[in-house]
């Protein structure tokens, strides 16, 4: 199991901001984590990464447990927390560098991989300008290259499209679905519901430091006694519209610039 | 002791720092600081700008003196040194501050907690970042000054600039190793700001304390200052490593803010009728025991500064070291606590016990913001003046006597003088290393055992104060 958390509780002096938290991920699996604000998604993430210890229960990560070795746990983790914090007086390649060295990759791996990557997100033009002039979405596209480069076992999203356009978006789905298939397991807390399908195996739905509901969709519909019925659905919708406009005007200005 | 073992003794308990890794963050760090070209520009314009201003301000000042002022000229042209190095090294509270709790405030921080970077490898590395160009520009700005003078008075005073160098690293020490202790307490930059006056008013009167002593001629006590400069800082530093942890920085920004029910529920906790009370009472009295087992180090550390305070007294005394003035000065007799304690009268019982209990209370109540430093200090003090007037009495061979004014009362009133400032130690130690409870918590139980520890100290004072008042005067008589 990739990522296992077993009664998992979280004080912070007299309050208690998770109570008895359970679930497994596996290798190539995924749990989306859903919850309004407060119920304490970021609090359990932390602690699946090794940044917060448990006050109670157990958390492993590739077998090591996050109280005994919290320094291995973060090595195995690639956490990418809503808030991308960049160093806006670096450039994204010696941004990614810095931790990539932080990581211990090898020099030649790290180059390759900064270089792979940017050019994936459609980063590597900006390569030589701070990342202070980036906008919001360009800097979440950084932080979760910083949070994959040293190619975690797995990784750990806190809203990971905050504040990206829809182009941005579904490429960073795209990204992280591609990484599952690879065998990384994926833990992801949201507040949007419609990317939620797109990569949940699991889902689990938390309120004031508990799981309220857990399972697969189907499960859940079972358990909470609800029909499943078809939908009729405008294609194309809002969404392939603007995605097709957007598609046009890149090939266009590649066409111009050859 | 090396440095390679002080280096052991300041990361007891925590992940030693791995070299590799503190030159990557003071790298990345030396180059966020270095890449600002305004701040870099206000920096080192200062640095240069300044030392040469002040050198052709001393110049000016001989050219009115003449050359029967030269004693004042060398000595304005000391103290105009201690005032070059002081700015640019009081960048390093700036860039402390910066790169703690700006850090922490963009988010960058928890960025640099979800690596494999160990605690001690992210606050050694950023320490390090910090004092570097601090510490460069104020060497260099020295060399500015000195050269400056040289050139324009012919003289460097190089005996004077040896421990002033010393003292500067010893001051960027302390300012760097207090803001990172302001950072892990606050949440914002500008909250860490305001924290930074507790730095800047102490660090001032050190300046001034230092100009005092170059004006007195006695500019060998500048090494003590060093000494006591650089324990001050290693022991902040061993306080801000122990601070600087994950949990302790990430815990406040999950924790809700919850005043006005933590105010309801302490008000709702205090006893209304008199039987409850008297059960706060037994319940106090039953818990001091744990109380003092909980203070053992405290006590154990508090009892060692009055004997090395008591030891440097007497060495002070001996190698006449420190004026006699100052020290008789803090000596209580009825010239200096007034006409109606005369000796053998309850007034003067009173005097002495409202003294020390105002000195126990001022400890408990300064601990938060000195850290307890101030009660340190205080048997520091304490220690020093007992050890001092005993070499007095020893240089005239009347040690006896001295016994005799000191042992009835002192062997109760400085042991309760040691717990005293060891409970208040203690409140100060909680608030950089707050228990795992949370620092609320912890706050709580080491202000709950200063009362407990008070059940017994003030008592103490108490029998001191009156064997002070009544019966040591008969004890001096019969000597």
């Amino acid at each position: 199991m990739s990522v296992m958390a077993s009664g998992l509780g979280k004080d912070f002096g007299s309050f208690r901001a998770l109570h008895e938290i359970s679930f497994e991920v596996a290798a190539g699996g995924s749990l989306v984590i859903l919850g309004e604000n407060g119920a304490g998604k970021t609090t359990t993430l932390r602690c699946l990464a090794g940044v917060l210890r448990p006050t109670a229960g157990r958390v492993e990560v590739g077998g090591i447990s996050v109280a005994d070795d919290p320094d291995a746990v973060r090595a195995q983790v690639g956490l990418l927390s809503e808030m991308p914090g960049l160093y806006d007086r670096m450039t994204a390649p010696d941004y990614l560098d810095f931790f990539g060295r932080v990581q211990g990759m090898p020099a030649d791996l790290r180059k390759k991989r900064i270089s792979e990557m940017l050019e994936l997100f459609g980063l590597e033009r900006r390569d030589r300008v701070w990342l202070g002039s980036y906008s919001k979405g360009m800097r979440q596209k950084v932080a979760l290259i910083r949070a994959t480069l040293h190619q975690p076992r797995v990784l750990l999203l806190d809203e990971p499209t905050s504040s990206m356009d829809p182009v941005g978006a579904r490429l960073t789905w795209d990204y992280i679905l591609e990484l599952k298939r690879g065998g990384i397991a994926v833990v992801v807390c949201t507040h949007n519901l419609r990317e939620t399908a797109r990569v949940a195996d699991r889902l689990a739905v938390m309120a004031a430091g508990r799981i309220l509901a857990s399972g697969t969709l189907a499960e859940l519909q079972h358990e909470l006694g609800l029909e499943p019925r078809w939908v009729q659905t405008l294609v194309p919708g809002l969404e392939d519209i603007y995605m097709e406009v957007m598609a046009r005007a890149a090939r266009q200005t590649r066409s111009m610039v050859s | 002791m090396s440095l390679r073992r002080l280096a052991r003794v300041m990361f007891v308990g925590v992940r030693g720092p791995r070299r590799e890794m503190v030159m990557l963050v003071t790298r990345r760090d030396l180059r966020e600081s270095t890449s600002d070209a305004r701040l870099l520009f206000a920096m080192t314009s200062l640095t240069f700008v300044i030392p040469f201003v002040a050198a052709a301000a001393v110049a000016v000042a001989a050219h009115y003196l003449g050359p029967s002022g030269r004693a004042i000229t060398e000595r304005l042209a000391e103290v105009g040194a201690f005032f070059v190095v002081f700015l640019p090294a009081s960048f390093s509270l700036v860039l402390a501050l910066e790169s703690f709790s700006g850090e922490r405030e963009r988010n960058t921080l928890e960025t640099l907690f979800a690596t494999p970077l160990r605690e001690s490898e992210i606050y050694l590395g950023k320490c390090l970042a910090v004092i570097i160009p601090s510490l460069t520009l104020s060497y260099a700005a020295l060399l500015v000054y000195a050269l400056s003078i040289a050139g324009l008075l012919h003289f460097v005073a190089v005996q004077e600039l040896a421990p002033l160098v010393v003292v500067t690293l010893a001051q960027a020490m302390v300012m760097v190793a207090a803001a990172t202790i302001v950072s892990s307490q606050t949440k914002t930059l500008r909250s860490a700001n305001v924290m930074a006056s507790f730095i800047i008013i102490p660090m001032s009167g050190v300046i001034q304390f230092e100009s005092v002593l170059i004006i007195s001629s006695l500019e060998w006590v500048l090494w003590a200052v060093a000494a006591i400069l650089a324990v001050i800082a290693l022991f902040l530093l061993r306080l801000g490593i122990i601070g600087f942890n994950r949990e302790n920085i990430l815990a406040k920004e999950s924790r809700p803010p919850d005043r006005r029910a933590w105010v309801s529920r302490l008000l709702s906790r205090l006893p209304r009728r008199p039987g409850q009370w008297a059960n706060l009472g037994v319940a106090l009295v039953r818990a001091t025991p744990s109380a003092f087992r909980r203070s053992r180090g405290a006590i154990a550390v508090s009892a060692a500064l009055l004997v090395l305070g008591g030891v440097a007294g007497l060495v002070a005394q001996q190698y006449d070291l420190v004026p006699v003035r100052p020290v008789a000065s803090l000596i209580a007799t009825p010239a200096t606590i007034g006409h109606e304690a005369v000796l053998g009268t309850p007034p003067l019982f009173l005097l002495i016990l409202r003294n020390n209990l105002l000195v126990g209370a001022l400890m408990v109540a300064l601990a938060p913001v000195t850290l307890g430093v101030f009660g340190g200090l205080g048997t520091l003090l304490n220690g020093f003046v007992v050890g001092y007037v005993g070499g007095v009495f020893f240089s005239f061979s009347k040690l006896g006597f001295f016994v005799c004014g000191i042992a009835p009362h002192g062997i109760i009133e400085l042991p309760a003088l040691v717990l005293a400032a060891a409970f208040a130690l203690r409140v100060g130690a909680t608030m950089v290393r707050p228990s795992p409870e949370g620092w609320l918590a912890g706050m709580r139980l080491s202000l709950a055992d200063y009362s407990r520890g008070a059940l017994v100290f003030v008592p103490m004072f108490a029998i001191a104060a009156g064997i002070e008042a009544f019966i040591t005067p008969l004890v001096m008589k019969s000597c």
